[in-house]
């Protein structure tokens, strides 16, 4: 156990160095202060000034990239239209073509393959019948929300002649088999006495389906 | 220069903010915001450059189909003639009575009305006027004409009429039927007489 009783933490003696002795006058250390915090806070502004064009100048430069880049694309757009004059012909063609192929596909949208649909209809004639006549009307133009096989694309009658007026029962008959037909029925009926034979009417609806649809337009009825 | 510290700090601190505060809100975030709505600007730009450009690119595909593309649209023309052009019609149905093997009597020309998609004319009293819409003012209009006009042919057998039909239909002009009415006569040999109603288009440039 040390029994030493001085006091160990005393700092060592300072021998050769300025006594720790401030002699300033109030006065003056308040002025140094003053001097030092005006040049720190002068500092400070330089510094704030120097970051605030630093960072001026930065968004200038990005500004300015913006800018650039903007006429280059501007640039871009001019040789664009002039490379799209250069194909003014070709844009022209195209536009006479889908303007004319839709107007011909709707026109045009109600062809029917008439011999075709006559060779049906004298298919469907019992032994002994003649078409004395008949008078069809192509119908409306398909609708794209329509069904086909329900809407009427051709109307009409067809005059017959035989010398059996039962012929005109069995014609409906077999007219109503033919592809397409949608409404067939028996229409007046006289008897000629000068040939000894029956003239009779039928009338004739078939369906839509029997359009050719040769010049619709790609991708359906519009 | 006497100023108290609280002073200087004051005067610091407020230029300071001031400074900053001008520099930011006055300058560098106008500048921003500036650059902003010019890259905005520049990218619609490029997206329609980059449409145009994906055009052009598709034209010059089609360009070197323009023989093919002529070809088709001069087919186009043929059919849907830019005038009248009704020679080509009497053309036509001289052609089509010519491969039918029927006797063309008569060809009519009726009116030039606007272009009405087929609406199927049912009845005869509609069939006698021409499709309801177009008035006689919007014919001229209209880039897009119709031209009634009537054939009548006669010949021996009702089938010829279809075929007399069918080679109108595939002519070189674009042709719409709208009535085919065929009666044959009481004398012997029989004769046949036909009469296709039709329409005949032109698209005015």
């Amino acid at each position: 156990m040390n029994l030493n009783i001085r006091p160990t933490k005393l700092p060592p003696a300072q021998a050769g160095k300025v006594p720790r002795v401030n002699l300033m006058p109030a006065s003056e250390v308040a002025r140094r202060e003053r001097r030092v915090l005006l040049r720190n806070w002068m500092l400070g502004l330089f510094a704030t000034l120097a970051g605030l064009g630093l960072g001026v100048g930065a968004m200038i430069g990005v500004r300015m990239g913006a800018e650039l880049r903007l006429a280059e694309e501007n640039q871009r757009t001019e040789q664009l239209t002039i490379a799209l004059a250069g194909y003014a012909d070709v844009t022209k063609s195209l536009a006479d073509r889908s303007a004319l192929g839709d107007f011909r596909g709707s026109a045009a949208a109600n062809d029917l393959p008439w011999t075709e649909l006559y060779s049906d209809i004298s298919g469907a004639l019992p032994g002994g019948v003649t078409v004395r006549g008949f008078d069809l009307h192509p119908g409306a133009a398909p609708m794209a929300d329509a069904d086909p096989a329900t809407a009427a694309g051709l109307t009409g009658t067809i005059t017959c002649r035989s010398t059996d007026p039962g012929d005109q029962r069995r014609m409906v008959t077999a007219l109503r088999k033919i592809p397409g037909a949608l409404a067939v029925d028996a229409g007046k009926l006289d008897y000629l006495e000068t040939d000894a034979t029956y003239e009779y009417v039928i009338t004739f609806v078939a369906d839509q389906t029997r359009y050719t649809g040769r010049f619709a337009p790609e991708g359906g009825v519009k | 220069m006497n100023l108290p510290k609280r002073l200087i700090n004051l005067i610091g601190t407020v230029l300071v903010v001031g400074l900053l505060a001008v520099g930011i809100f006055m300058v560098a975030w106008p500048l921003y915001t500036g650059h902003l709505e010019v890259e905005a600007q520049r990218l619609s730009v490029a997206q329609s450059n980059d449409v145009q450009a994906a055009r052009i690119q598709e034209l010059a595909k089609q360009q070197a189909e323009l023989p093919a593309l002529t070809a088709e649209l001069d087919g186009l023309r043929q059919q849907i003639p830019v005038t009248a052009s009704l020679d080509q019609a009497s053309k036509l149905a001289v052609a089509a009575a010519k491969a039918s093997g029927t006797h063309l009597e008569n060809f009519a020309i009726g009116d030039t009305v606007a272009f009405t998609p087929p609406a199927g004319v049912v009845t005869d009293a509609a069939a006698a006027a021409p499709a309801p819409a177009p008035t006689d003012g919007s014919a001229a209009e209209s880039p897009r004409l119709q031209t009634s006009v009537s054939f009548t042919i006669t010949t021996d057998s009702t089938a010829q009429v279809a075929e007399f039909v069918d080679k109108l239909r595939t002519g070189s002009r674009l042709v719409q039927i709208v009535q085919v009415l065929v009666s044959a006569g009481d004398e012997v040999p029989v004769v046949v007489t036909g009469t296709v109603t039709a329409l005949i288009f032109v698209q005015q440039p």
